[in-house]
Formats: C-alpha cells, structure tokens, sequence
C-alpha cells in the first residue's frame, strides 16, 4: 500500500517544491506590495503660463476665459481643473487631457467674472484620471 | 489505476504552474502616480491708484533645462501718458515664502497691450519648487530710484 502512494507522495512533494518555487520567482516583480520599496511615480504639475480673456479693455471688465501651458513630470492622463477667481467670485473649468513632459496649452471658457482689483487668482490642479 | 492517478496529478502540478505564473501578474503601470506638487496658481496684477489702473494679462516662464530662466508679462495699460512700470515676478514655493525674483523696469508710452520681458531670476530655481506665481505691475516715478 505505501509503495504505491510513494510516486503520489513525491509527485505531490514535487508540485509544492514548484509551486514555492513559482511563486518566489513571480512575487520579485511585485515588491511593490506591502514593502513600500519599489518606486512610485511622483509627478509634478509645471504650468508654464497662465493668460486670462476679458469681454472689453474697460476698467470694469470681465474675464471670460483663457488659456494656461501645462506639463508633467510623470506622462499620463489627468483630470486638469483651473479655477480662477477675482473678487469674491470665481469659476471653476474641467476637463480630461493628456500630459506629458511637453507643455500642452488648455484653452478654457468661463461664465463671464468681474476682473477686479487687485487682481485674479488662477489655480490648475492636476490628478491623475 | 496507478497511473491514471500519477497523471491527473502530473495535470494539477501544470495547472498549478499555469496558476502560479498568470494569477499573480498585478499590471503595476496601473499604479496611479502620487501627487508630488499636484497644482500651481498664477497671481496676476490689477491696480486701482490713481493713474496706475493696469492689469496683468499673461505670464509665461521661459526654463533652461527645469530652471525658471525668465518670464514674459503682457499687461494692459490704461493711462495714455509715458510713464514708468516696475514689474516683478515672484516665484513662492510650498510654505508661501518668495524663492526667487524677477524684475524688469521700463517706460511705457500710449493705451493698449503691452509686455515687459523678465531675463533673469535670483536666485535660480527649478520649476518644480514653483508653487505660486506672482505678477507684480506698478507704476514708478524713476526706473532707477
């Protein structure tokens, strides 16, 4: 009887051996998990400029969009929100774009704002998509 | 029966390798990027003294490798008259602090769109320090007062 379980018993002991084996080989590429230790990509947002559109060259002017240059360190896909503000008001513009280490200049349109003194605020936010 | 034993094991001990190789393949390009500077804001100028009713249009960085090398300003210039502007970009890293400065000061004749032209900062920083951008416009009476 044990005899015959013996080839069973090593055909088994032979499969954990590979299987551990396997497993090891295939968990190096993961060290990411848990470990904390392989690399993550951390990206910077570089806008490189920042212009505004306004409805008339009057003093009390409204800014009704614009344009920025932006990059980023690490090549993907983003969600780029710009808010600009001036005053107490301010509006908000989304959209979904490709970024990479070359600028891409975003045109934007916003529901017309007051451009008041002392000035505007433009904030662009990246995070990944 | 023996054999027909050792070779539904022998299948297993493949299907198990099959397993083991495919089943823990985590794509990690996947891995979202972490957010190291995730955003910039841009201050553009607009002033209210007196003759002094200009306004900031643009501002665009120039870099040399990342450095922040200079800067092009467009502004708006209301008053007709030939008068002085000072303009100045302050570059702000995480905490709100000035890092580095702009400045360029000249006159400025007629109404309309104008650019001052910005072709050095000190001291010199790299674009990813840069978490504010401010655009100063303001009039002067002498450049070089």
């Amino acid at each position: 009887m044990v005899r015959s379980l013996l080839p069973l018993l090593l055909v088994l002991l032979a499969s954990s051996v590979a299987y551990a084996a396997a497993l090891m080989a295939v968990s190096g590429d993961i060290s990411q998990l848990g470990g904390g230790e392989a690399p993550v990509s951390r990206y910077h947002v570089r806008v490189l400029s920042a212009s505004i559109t306004v409805n008339n060259n009057g003093f009390n002017n409204q800014i009704t969009g614009g344009s920025v240059l932006v990059a980023s360190t690490v090549p993907g896909t983003y969600v780029l929100t710009i808010t600009v503000s001036s005053g107490a008001a301010s509006r908000t513009y989304t959209t979904t774009v490709y970024l990479s280490s070359t600028p891409t200049t975003i045109s934007f349109t916003v529901t017309p704002l007051p451009y008041t003194a002392p000035g505007a605020t433009i904030t662009v936010r990246a995070e990944p998509a | 029966m023996r054999t027909a034993i050792t070779a539904l094991f022998l299948f297993l001990f493949v299907i198990t390798l099959l397993m083991a190789a495919y089943s823990v393949n985590i794509p990690l390009v996947s891995v979202d990027p972490v957010a190291a500077k995730p955003e910039m804001v841009y201050v553009l100028d607009k002033n209210n003294r007196g003759i002094d009713r200009n306004e900031v249009r643009s501002v665009t960085l120039t870099l040399s490798g990342t450095t922040v090398s200079g800067a092009k300003v467009v502004f708006y210039k209301r008053n007709p008259a030939i008068y002085s502007i000072r303009t100045t970009v302050l570059l702000l890293d995480e905490g709100g602090s000035t890092i580095s400065t702009g400045t360029v000061c000249e006159s400025y004749l007629g109404s309309g769109l104008r650019d001052a032209t910005i072709t050095g900062f000190s001291p010199p920083v790299s674009i990813d320090e840069v978490y504010r951008v401010n655009v100063e416009i303001a009039y002067v009476v002498d450049c070089f007062a």
